[in-house]
This record gives structure tokens, C-alpha cells and sequence, in this order.
């Protein structure tokens, strides 16, 4: 099968059955990481269909995926990181949105973004997981492959990280 | 709702270390969504707070399949029944008594005849363009395995 086809049948599955692979709710949440690691919606597409195919693949060849939950976030951890990677320190980061530092001209969901992409990467995902997503230090200890006490520390290094940039680039509360 | 900002700010020190529970963390976000005008010193967790419920509510929307090739086949089969109408349309136009040739090479005057060759010609050109397109998708499928 030409990769085109494959490609447009995992569109189709993504937009007319993704709800009955992955359900809706896990699309969303695969999207809204890669948003945040990456700062770029259009990027985040890209790294959509990466993952899908990848996750597919896997389905079609009837590998077990013991935590779903775990392997996406993974799976779309590495990809943005391999994109990261690849990308080219010219292109703009959040290209939508008007160059310079005045916040005035971002709402905070671009700002957050920004923000985020500064972050290292554990606590960028650690804060993802908390207060985008809203799992429990519990779930996302799972999800980590770490205890609940670590996942605390980093979270709290993320969001005190997340605040000082903010103040400093943003110029909020200063 | 009024809010104690004095336990709003201590809410804030746990929010930031980790330790606030799933309660204390709603407290926090119903106080910044719900007020306006904070203090200085909180406008960055207000940002934080706002910013995360807007990114929260982000869903994902699969954009069209950017690789179709569209009607190439199709293009093929148009093709070929154009320049079938446009050699019919020549021939009436430039040769008004002959219609056509039969097998033995004698000319067709009768438009009827004619047209029930042209018909089974049709059938058949478009027979072979089926077979020409059926040939080239097996190649292809061949191709990539």
C-alpha cells in the first residue's frame, strides 16, 4: 500500500473513526502535549500524524499496549523531541502570534505555550500533566514511571519556573 | 464570592510547592478566573491559571489529507472520451455524407448505422482504457511491495 493510502486512511480513522481507536478524548490530550512541548499548533498537527501511524501500526500488528495512556505520552514526547531536534533555530516558535515582548498582544493561552517551551523537559511535561490535563500525582507517577514524591518536586520546580518566566519575560506581577 | 486574600496567597505557596490538594487547587482557580483585578504580586498566577484553563480547553481537529492525488484516473477516462467526442464532432463537421467505414472498408452513408458502431467502438475504447488503468494500478501495488 502506497504511503499516501496509508496516510489517508489514517486520517480517515483519525477524523471519521479516531473517536472508536483512540477516542476523542485521548486525541485531544495527545494534541494538547505536543502544543505544549512544542509551542506550535501546526507542528502539533504534524507530530498527530507521526504518533497515529506509529500507534496503528502497533494495533494492526496486534502488540498489546499494557498502558495506553503511558505509550502516548511517550510516543508524542518523542516525537516532539525528535522534531525539536530537527527544527531550525530561525523558525519562530509561535509564528501566529505578533513578534516582541508586549504583553499586551498575547492572550495567556499564547503565553503559556511560550512559557512552557522554556521549560526543561520533565517539568514542561509535569506541569502539562497537572494543570492541563488534571490527572492526580497518582496517575501521572504511572504515567512518569516514577514515584509521587518526585513528581511533586518536579512540579513544583516547573510551575515556580513557569511563574519567574512569566515575570521576567512577560513582565506580569513585576 | 468574596475571597481571603491573605488564604488565597497561602493556598499559593502550596500550589507552588507541590502539596496543594485537588480542593485547594480549585479554590485557587475559581478565585483568579472569577476576579478581574488581582493584586501585582498574584498577576502572574492569574496568567498561569487563565492560561491553562484556555489550553485545557484545546481540541484536536484533523486537517484534510494532504497527499491525495486527485482523479488522475479519472482524468485518463475524460481524456479519452474528449478526444473520442472531439474526432466525432471533426468528422461531422468536414465529411457530411460519409459516416463511417464498416469492416470491409465500404463507406457508411446511413447516420444510424454509424452510430451504432461508434457506440460499440466506444464500449470498447473505454474497455481498454479500464484494462490501461487496472494494468497501472497493479504495476504500482507491485511496485511498493
Amino acid at each position: 500500500m502506497t504511503r499516501f493510502v496509508h496516510l489517508c486512511v489514517i486520517y480517515a480513522e483519525m477524523g471519521l473513526n479516531g473517536k472508536n481507536i483512540f477516542g476523542q478524548k485521548r486525541l485531544d490530550f495527545m494534541f494538547r502535549l505536543a502544543c505544549s512541548i512544542l509551542g506550535r499548533i501546526d507542528e502539533a498537527e504534524d507530530i498527530m500524524q507521526d504518533v497515529a501511524e506509529k500507534v496503528l501500526r502497533r494495533h494492526e500488528d496486534r502488540h498489546e499496549i499494557a498502558n495506553i495512556d503511558a505509550f502516548l505520552t511517550r510516543s508524542v514526547r518523542n516525537a516532539c523531541i525528535d522534531r525539536i531536534r530537527r527544527r531550525k533555530d530561525t523558525t519562530p516558535k509561535i509564528p501566529d502570534v505578533p513578534d516582541g515582548r508586549n504583553p499586551d498582544r498575547w492572550d495567556e493561552r499564547q503565553i503559556i505555550h511560550k512559557a512552557m517551551s522554556m521549560l526543561p523537559e520533565k517539568q514542561r511535561l509535569a506541569v502539562h500533566l497537572k494543570d492541563i490535563e488534571g490527572y492526580s500525582t497518582k496517575e501521572m507517577a504511572d504515567i512518569l514511571e516514577t514515584d509521587e514524591t518526585n513528581v511533586r518536586t518536579i512540579l513544583s520546580r516547573g510551575r515556580r519556573a513557569l511563574k519567574e518566566i512569566i515575570e521576567k519575560e512577560f513582565g506580569y506581577g513585576i | 464570592m468574596e475571597y481571603d486574600i491573605k488564604k488565597i496567597r497561602q493556598l499559593c505557596e502550596r500550589y507552588f510547592d507541590g502539596e496543594a490538594s485537588a480542593e485547594e487547587e480549585m479554590v485557587l482557580r475559581s478565585y483568579f478566573l472569577q476576579t478581574g483585578d488581582v493584586p501585582e504580586d498574584l498577576k502572574s498566577v492569574k496568567v498561569m491559571i487563565c492560561g491553562f484553563r484556555e489550553a485545557a480547553s484545546m481540541t484536536y481537529r484533523p486537517a484534510y489529507a494532504a497527499h491525495r492525488q486527485p482523479g488522475k484516473v479519472r482524468r485518463l477516462v475524460w481524456a479519452a472520451a474528449g478526444v473520442a467526442a472531439a474526432a466525432a464532432l471533426c468528422i461531422g463537421l468536414f465529411r457530411k455524407d460519409v459516416y463511417g467505414y464498416d469492416t470491409d472498408g465500404n463507406i457508411i452513408t446511413d447516420p444510424q448505422v454509424a452510430l451504432e458502431g461508434a457506440s460499440c467502438l466506444t464500449y470498447l475504447d473505454n474497455l481498454q482504457t479500464s484494462i490501461d488503468i487496472a494494468q497501472m494500478i497493479t504495476s504500482e501495488m507491485e511496485n511498493d511491495n
